[in-house]
């Protein structure tokens, strides 16, 4: 029965009161990534039920429970799903994650953070910007570190641009070098 | 007959007329498409009009002294074209519908084929419009489907029949004289000649903004999938004039809000060398600012991506949803759904549904490839070369939209593998096919698995039927 109202909920073409109807009937708590997934792209509606529908289901367990799923896709879609939930209570689960063995689910972890733009996250995201082998981790950490307002995070980009050799990472640790100076002025 | 080329006096006398450009495109605009005769006649008779100066509602070709008058001379040559179809449609396209007696019965105006239908003749047609390019999700199934009469629509959108969904004599003579030969598939491709004959490719990637916070991941993709590409950072503002002259990046085309990028690549057909320079547009914290980069790049590049929300139709936007300063309005409508922009967008874009920002394009390319990579920006086409934009036609505007909401978090992705097909002179029908699959892969990651048959036609392409460098092949 979930398959049937998930599959009405997703379905793009369907009146918006049929959507809603179909979310509110949604039971499975493993349908939260997918649906949490899904609502960049819906009216405005169906996204508030969809937020809704994730809240009720207590997304924010099942999310991080799924950061340790032994299958990377698994952990990547729920680190996915929680850069849209933004929910403060999944930081420490996504710190721990930061080790993760996949390098494209560490950079949704980043992503994630950079959601939550919490300054406890500043020293993992360090490690990410200066220490990850993977360009794309370090490329988000330095959106990250942007989005977090405190001297600390602006030091770290500040040391991390002398260090960086790749111009696609420095690009985006200019920027936001350059976002924590708009804020100050 | 084509309408750009119609002498300047005839195409004032027709306007002030009261003929419609729309209408003239639909009749004189698309030199493959067999009319019915009635609606030609029609013409004739508003265009006889005006050599009477209204006093005959009737056609003549010739006047008194045995003068070819205006409707004769454009009757003429429109017969030339329609006999040149004809003879085309029936070497090609044509043998497919040979033989079938329903079909014989719609092009003879005996019978219709329309939603609801289905067998051997629908599965003929369907099989016919995906050869052509215009894919329906389920495959030539014999059921003419929903997804057929979109695939039928469009496929009308693009010969200039009136979209209603219905195979009628029309709509089954123009698929006649564009689709190729049984067993072959039309390979449409972009004019690549035109882009890369000045040994430049101007290319613009701009990216839109969201609330949910998926800018900085859409922006990362592209980042990666420039590097992958072997694009390297440049800074204009620190190159020598020559330089930046070398690359296109004069004062009047420089545009220090946007991010700038180059790699040289080997055109496969020619063997010459290409500089390829991408300016990347991102929302950053002024809309407005990234709104007139992208009216800029709209102006300026010869291929313009642009990747994020359509805001229900409206156009690309470089701020919240609710605000107007950062919106390009391509259509102030809505979308096809009924669902109309929020109420502060509407309020903040003047609440004018006929609004279109196009017409500030004051200066364009000759040819430009536009790819509208947000939700269902199918709806766009009439727009992006109606009357609102100027001077933009088949001929010289292609078009990739969507048919369907694309995921915001696969845009980048998109983006950069749209540009990668680009560089390597891939046919449309290559790089729609590979974006689809991107997205299907994405959908079945994120446990969507309903919707991957259905991305199977996420994107659509317009424009490209009448290019120099279509060719027909073997599936």
């Amino acid at each position: 029965m979930n398959a049937t109202h998930l599959k009405t909920a997703l379905d793009f073409e369907a009146p918006s009161d049929v959507r809603i109807e179909a979310l509110e009937k949604l039971t499975d708590p493993n349908v939260v990534a997918t649906i949490a997934s899904a609502i960049p792209e819906a009216d405005e509606p169906v996204a508030a039920a969809m937020t809704a529908l994730v809240e009720r289901l207590d997304a924010t367990t099942v999310l991080t429970r799924d950061l340790t799923s032994p299958d990377p896709q698994v952990r990547r879609t729920a680190a996915h799903a929680l850069t849209l939930l933004k929910d403060r209570g999944a930081l420490a689960a996504l710190i721990t994650a930061m080790s993760d063995a996949e390098a494209s689910v560490r950079e949704e972890v980043v992503s994630a953070l950079h959601a939550l733009a919490d300054p406890a996250a500043v020293d993992a995201l360090r490690a990410a910007l200066c220490a990850d082998p993977c360009v794309e981790v370090r490329m988000a950490a330095a959106q990250a570190l942007g989005a977090i307002d405190t001297p600390e995070a602006l030091d770290v980009l500040t040391r991390a641009e002398v260090e960086e050799d790749d111009d696609f990472v420095s690009l985006l640790i200019e920027r936001s070098i350059r976002l924590h100076e708009d804020r100050r002025w | 007959m084509n309408i750009n080329r119609m002498s300047p006096q005839l195409r004032t006398a027709l306007r002030d007329s009261g003929v419609s450009r729309a209408e003239l495109e639909q009749i004189a605009g698309r030199d493959h498409v067999i009319r019915g005769q009635a609606e030609l006649e029609n013409l004739f008779a508003r265009i006889d009009r005006l050599d009477s100066n209204g006093s005959s509602d009737s056609f003549t070709a010739r006047d008194h002294a045995g003068s070819l008058t205006r409707a004769g001379t454009l009757y003429e040559a429109f017969r030339a074209q329609t006999d040149s179809a004809r003879a085309d449609a029936a070497r090609n396209g044509g043998r497919r519908f040979a033989g079938d007696a329903t079909l014989t019965a719609v092009a003879d105006g005996n019978a219709t084929l329309r939603q609801g239908a289905s067998g051997a003749s629908v599965r003929t047609v369907q099989q016919a419009l995906i050869d052509s390019g215009f894919g329906i999700p389920g495959g030539a199934s014999g059921t003419f489907d929903s997804d057929t009469k979109a695939a039928v629509q469009r496929f009308q959108r693009e010969v200039g029949l009136g979209a209603d969904g219905v195979l009628g004599s029309d709509t089954l003579g123009a698929l006649a004289a564009t689709a190729p030969p049984p067993g072959q598939v039309l390979e449409r491709r972009p004019e690549y000649g035109r882009m890369f004959s000045d040994g430049r490719l101007d290319v613009t990637i701009a990216v839109g903004f969201d609330e949910h916070g998926t800018v900085p991941a859409t922006e990362r993709n592209i980042l990666s999938g420039l590097r992958a590409q072997g694009y390297l950072r440049i800074d204009p503002s620190a190159m020598t004039p020559s330089q930046r002259a070398d690359l296109g990046l004069t004062s009047d085309r420089f545009d220090p809000n946007a991010a700038y990028f180059h790699r040289t690549f080997t055109d496969p057909q020619t063997g010459n060398d290409v500089d390829s320079v991408v300016r990347l547009i991102t929302p950053g914290s002024d809309g407005a600012r990234a709104r007139a980069s992208f009216e800029q790049a709209m102006e300026q590049d010869e291929v313009v991506i642009y990747a994020g929300h359509a805001r229900y139709g409206t156009g690309p936007d470089f701020d919240h949803m609710d605000q107007g300063a950062g919106n390009f309005v391509v259509d102030g409508h809505g979308n096809r759904r009924g669902h109309r922009p929020p109420a502060g967008l509407r309020a903040s874009i003047g609440n004018d549904p006929r609004r279109s920002d196009l017409g500030a394009v004051s200066q364009r390319p000759d040819y430009q490839l536009l790819v509208m990579n947000a939700c269902t920006t199918e709806d766009y086409l009439h727009n992006l070369r109606g009357p609102g934009f100027p001077g933009r036609d088949e001929r010289n505007t292609d078009i990739i939209s969507t048919t369907m909401p694309s995921r915001l978090a696969t845009n980048g992705q998109h983006a950069v593998g749209f540009l990668a097909s680009i560089t390597s002179r891939e046919s449309s029908n290559q790089m729609i096919a590979r974006q689809n699959g991107v997205e299907q892969q994405q959908l079945r990651a994120f446990g969507m698995d309903d919707l991957v048959p259905r991305a199977g036609n996420l994107y659509s392409e317009s424009g490209f039927l009448q290019n120099s460098e279509n060719r027909t092949r073997a599936p």
